[in-house]
């Protein structure tokens, strides 16, 4: 069918930029002299986990994904911090239409629980669901990727 | 089919009338579809037909304006007095010469415009007009309810209208680049604002699945949204595993070896920058772990220990070295370079 929609733009970073931001959250955390006192081990999985988040949805998207905006902004709100992050043009456009698109339940259960899966997904339109779902699972690889390759190049011998 | 009493005399408009018709596609004078050929219609006109009639503001084209925030509004008592007007609204939408359609909110999919050329299709709906405008009243009010059950029909019978639009279609009307994408409802479907943007949302919906589904590993075979939904669901959940667990790892793993990043990652920059190689992140652990397999990354070039030790000695007297433009050449923000923790 002929439809004039603008290809969908699903592009993701190479994985070094992924590297780059995960290394540099990595190094700011070992600063914090978090890791030299001795701890328990869940905060720092939990640290690690929160820093490999905020670093991926600053290599992938920076603030041009929604997912990647909630991901940040619910982060700060943790560490009690103020983000500003720039408004999207289209923001008040897609509030409008929430309420007159959401329908069709036969769907509507399942993209419930991927709404609660994928970080913002609670104020989107089941479209634009599908379009964050699809660059976050991209982006979701690409860490996993790169952990994975931290992991084996620090892996005892 | 219920309440097809009237249909005798017509020219066939009624003949796709079946029982889950909606309210107010009775009650329109001015009902019909877009693309309507009486001649052709005699036994083939199986979809229904929804009105085209505009539902708040009488000076519109005969297409309804899309209301974004209205479900479906009592359309019989807001129709019932278009029954007067008699083909002056139409007339005045023939004025307007752009193509009859569906406004709607840039951002959305264009649905494919019908070729048929607009002025004849729309004198043919006049001539139908006064005829039909004395029948609605009398055909009996479908269930609202039913409309579900329409719509799913709606779209299997798009792959059969689409065909006889092609053969009818005499030159195509393009529509004129606005914010406003205008769409054209196909032979045969329903004219009806929520039906136009029900398929609209539903062929995005389906084109974004596809898209999924290349994503998402082992799903060629899947249809269906439901099993689909289901398989990207998983896999979601499964990735968000993956990185808890290896973020747990890391963790037990991370105090025990003494790399100094601060060291190593400027070099990385500073290395890729000149010799323009996209993968250096990950090469610092080729050197201060000489036997470090490279098959985990096989993309990546392992520099030589000689010099690497060498520029890390160097760069370690410069220290953190141009970070933040060395920063803004990779990231896409510019704006926040700190990581937060």
């Amino acid at each position: 069918m002929a439809s004039a929609d603008k290809p969908i733009n699903t592009d993701v970073p190479e994985k070094d930029v992924f590297a780059l931001h995960f290394l540099q959250s990595l190094s700011n955390l070992r600063r914090q002299n978090t890791f030299n006192s001795p701890e328990k081990t869940n905060d720092r999985v939990k640290k690690i986990k929160k820093a490999a988040y905020v670093s991926m949805a600053r290599a992938a998207g920076g603030t041009n994904r929604l997912w990647s905006r909630a991901l940040l902004r619910r982060a700060a709100k943790e560490n009690n911090k103020v983000v500003r992050l720039p408004r999207r043009k289209k923001r008040v456009t897609c509030l409008r239409r929430r309420r007159s698109n959401r329908r069709d339940p036969v769907e509507e259960e399942e993209a419930e629980r991927l709404r609660n899966l994928v970080p913002g997904g609670g104020g989107m339109e089941t479209s634009k669901l599908m379009e964050e779902t699809a660059h976050y699972i991209k982006c979701l690889s690409m860490q996993v990727k790169v952990m994975q390759c931290l992991v084996d190049g620090l892996a005892p011998k | 089919m219920g309440g097809e009493s009237n249909n005798e005399g017509e020219m066939g408009l009624n003949h796709g009338h079946d029982p889950s018709m909606p309210l107010y596609a009775k009650a329109d004078p001015y009902f019909s579809s877009s693309d309507w050929d009486p001649v052709v219609n005699g036994g083939g006109f199986s979809s229904s037909p929804y009105p085209s009639v505009v539902m708040d503001n009488p000076g519109m084209s005969c297409f309804t304006h899309y209301q974004s925030g209205s479900g479906y509004p009592d359309m019989p008592a807001s129709l019932l007095p278009f029954g007067d007007c008699g083909g002056g609204q139409f007339l005045g939408s023939e004025k307007n010469g752009e193509s009859v359609g569906r406004l709607m909110r840039a951002g959305e999919s264009h649905d494919q415009v019908s070729d048929d050329g607009v002025s004849p299709t729309r004198k043919r709906r006049q001539a139908e007009a006064e005829s039909q405008r004395n029948k609605k009243a009398v055909e009996a009010y479908q269930e609202d309810t039913q409309r579900g059950s329409d719509q799913s029909q709606k779209k299997h019978k798009d792959g059969q209208s689409k065909e006889t639009m092609n053969k009818e279609s005499s030159q195509s009307e393009e529509a004129p680049k606005e914010n406003y994408i205008h769409m054209r409802a196909r032979r045969g479907q329903a004219t009806n604002s929520h039906s136009l943007a029900e398929r609209v949302r539903r062929e995005k919906i389906s084109e974004r699945m596809r898209l999924l589904q290349e994503l998402v590993p082992g799903c060629n075979k899947i249809t269906g949204k439901a099993v689909m939904l289901d398989e990207i669901i998983n896999y979601v959940q499964s990735l968000q595993q993956q990185v808890e667990f290896l973020s747990m790892k890391l963790a037990t793993v991370n105090p025990e070896v003494n790399i100094d990043i601060d060291r190593i990652l400027p070099k990385d920059l500073l290395q890729s920058r000149d010799r323009n190689t996209p993968t250096l992140g990950l090469n610092p652990f080729t050197s201060f772990q000489g036997n470090i397999s490279t098959t985990t990354n096989p993309q990546y070039n392992p520099l030589p220990q000689t010099t690497l030790e060498s520029e890390l000695q160097s760069l370690y007297q410069m220290g953190f070295v141009t970070n933040p433009s060395t920063m803004s050449s990779f990231s896409p923000n510019n704006g926040r370079l700190k990581p937060e923790l």
